[in-house]
């Protein structure tokens, strides 16, 4: 079976990188199994490790991930979320805006 | 003549009968039983996918299919000269959107068993899921624009009906909304298709194609704009996209799938009239403007998905910033199609490959998704953590989505998003350059919910036991990436090349027709 990829600019062949993945692996496989064997699972070893902060109560939450990303570009998001009104009416006046722009591209593209 | 050889010379024409037949037929067996109901379900989308692929198969091995309904002898649709009768047409391009739609059906309906068995009205439901089976069916195949105006009509009709299917207020909404924009681009395309007609006498869309002039009249790209636009609403590209994240987050899980299989059909449809109807004429018009588009998808849909909270509104979002990368693909090709470096074809490839690989990849992460809703009975994303304690299985499920629809190697997403981002920088390396960060954005949201959902200290809420029947589908569609992920020069060679060739072979559609 042809599992190679040939592209305009190249190749890709996946079973190559899977062969690479695995040696990868068994190498670190390899040094974790020379590391420290006195851990100690159930105890505050295992407890995930903040910086030296005290370790939270529960989970980090979906809301609490990529707050800085939305906080910096809170700008842009406050266009968006204007552009994404939620009313029916914006939805339909978009179908007309895309197709007047369309149109205009289309026929001044087309007949040129 | 045996059951088979008219199984196999009607297949065409069964592939839209069968599941209609069994949306009508679905209320009165169900009057029988439960099991009876769900039985005869599964038998005619198991039936309707053996016609899908035994069509699949026949049209790769260089038997392009064109059927004429009512005929007396189907095969010759144009005895007379003039095709007045619905055509229905398969090629290797929608035979293999065919097929893969209704693989896509199937699994929804055996998923669908389980995870819907507690509600009233199923008979009802799967009406519908079949009705919309069938009509996806016939946008594949149909050959007149008329008969595409219909199909796409009974399509968004029973997906309204789906989204609103399993009540509450906030799927009333979904529903109405969706069934107001869904109108006014129904009635955008039918004004394309009148002007059509107003100029050329005819809806069969072959004989449309072969009589347009060399140079495009005004009323021709007006009414490609028409028909375009309404089909991008459909497609749910920005930025006619609105209806998306409301929809998805609202209906089952299983439908989205099916909705997904719709947009993409949507896009097929796009492609076909382009190509096979008005031809070269107008490749760089709308080669930029669906180019653009497709970027301004990728970029709108994850920069919108990234603060979502709600797992499937998160899902609506990425969907569309997926069919951004399919329209690149193709709208790049539209293009540099005429390119001797080969750019253009390359990029259509990677288009084509990337619609298989997104309503596979789309296609599991929604299951998996639905089967978080159905074991915790919750899809905010704050309400679920640690999952991957209850069940690993599910866990290495939607890893291996993630995986592939952010196109990391070795898996499919990576095979087609690869082909894209090389031919459409050797056109225009911004539009390459919104792809690649779309793709990074993409696995960051998706690390987002596996990290939320997924990771951290085991869920300890309710917890119900996915069963085998919502096991399999998602096994299925893994199986099927990695499939495509290991030997994806196998799939270009057996599936897209051909797709492709038919897709941009106008003598040929032309002559099977006339």
């Amino acid at each position: 079976m042809n599992h190679v990829l040939v592209t305009n600019a190249g190749y890709w062949s996946p079973l190559v990188w899977v062969a690479a993945f695995a040696i990868v692996t068994a190498i670190a496989l390899l040094i974790r199994s020379r590391g420290e064997k006195g851990c100690r699972h159930g105890t505050e070893q295992s407890l995930p490790f903040f910086s030296g902060n005290e370790p939270t109560a529960g989970n980090i939450h979906a809301s609490n991930l990529y707050w800085g990303f939305v906080h910096g570009l809170a700008r842009h998001y406050r266009l968006l979320a204007r552009a994404h009104s939620g009313v029916v009416n914006d939805y339909a006046f978009s179908l007309v805006v895309l197709a007047v722009v369309l149109m205009a591209a289309l026929i001044v593209g087309g007949m040129a | 003549m045996t059951l088979l050889s008219v199984f196999l010379e009607d297949t065409t024409a069964l592939l839209v009968a069968l599941p209609l037949l069994g949306a009508f037929s679905a209320p009165l067996v169900g009057k029988v039983s439960a099991k009876a109901r769900n039985l005869w379900v599964i038998a005619i989308m198991a039936l309707a996918e053996l016609a899908a692929v035994s069509l699949l198969v026949d049209v790769l091995g260089g038997n392009p299919h064109f059927y004429a309904v009512g005929a007396s002898d189907p095969a010759l649709p144009s005895a007379a000269g003039f095709p007045f009768r619905i055509v229905l047409v398969a090629d290797a391009m929608s035979a293999l959107v065919a097929a893969l739609a209704m693989t896509m059906a199937l699994l929804s309906v055996i998923y669908s068993l389980r995870y819907e068995s507690g509600n009233e009205g199923l008979e009802k439901y799967y009406s519908l899921v079949l009705l919309l089976a069938g009509a996806m069916m016939g946008l594949c195949l149909t050959g007149d624009f008329f008969t595409l105006f219909v199909f796409l009509e009974i399509a968004s009709i029973s997906s309204a009906g789906l989204i609103a299917f399993f009540s509450s207020a906030e799927s009333f909404e979904a529903a109405f909304k969706y069934m107001v924009v869904s109108a006014s681009g129904a009635l955008f395309l039918l004004f394309g298709v009148g002007m059509l007609y107003g100029q050329y006498g005819m809806l069969n869309m072959a004989s449309i194609g072969d009589s347009m002039a060399a140079q495009a009249t005004f009323v021709d790209l007006a009414a490609l704009s028409l028909l375009v636009s309404a089909l991008l609403l459909k497609s749910g590209s920005v930025p006619v996209h609105m209806w998306k994240p409301d929809a998805y987050q609202e209906a089952p899980p299983q439908v989205v799938v099916m909705l997904v299989s719709f947009a993409l059909l949507s896009l097929y449809l796009i492609f076909r009239i382009c190509f096979s109807v008005f031809g070269a004429m107008v490749f760089p018009a709308i080669g930029w403007t669906v180019a653009i588009l497709g970027a301004l998808s990728i970029f709108v849909g994850v920069v919108m998905a990234v603060p979502q909270r709600n797992l499937r509104r998160l899902i609506g979002y990425a969907a569309i910033a997926e069919i951004g990368y399919v329209m690149l693909g193709v709208g790049t090709s539209l293009l540099a199609m005429h390119d001797s470096t080969g750019v253009g074809m390359s990029s259509m490839h990677g288009g084509i490959f990337h619609m298989l690989n997104d309503a596979i990849d789309m296609g599991l992460l929604l299951l998996v998704v639905g089967a978080v809703t159905y074991a915790t009975k919750r899809q905010e994303l704050d309400q679920v953590s640690g999952l991957a304690h209850r069940s690993g299985a599910l866990a290495a499920l939607f890893l291996i989505g993630v995986l592939s629809i952010a196109g990391l190697p070795p898996l499919n997403g990576f095979a087609s998003k690869v082909i894209i981002y090389e031919s459409v920088f050797r056109i225009n390396p911004m539009l390459s350059v919104i792809g690649i960060l779309g793709s990074i954005m993409m696995l960051a949201v998706f690390v987002k919910i596996f990290a939320s959902v997924f990771l951290g200290a085991p869920y300890k809420g309710c917890f119900r036991k996915i069963p085998r029947s919502m096991l399999i589908p998602m096994v299925v569609l893994a199986v099927i990436m990695i499939f495509i992920g290991l030997f994806p020069g196998l799939v270009l060679e057996r599936l897209v090349f051909p797709a492709a060739e038919a897709l941009l072979n106008q003598e040929m559609y032309f002559g099977g027709v006339l």
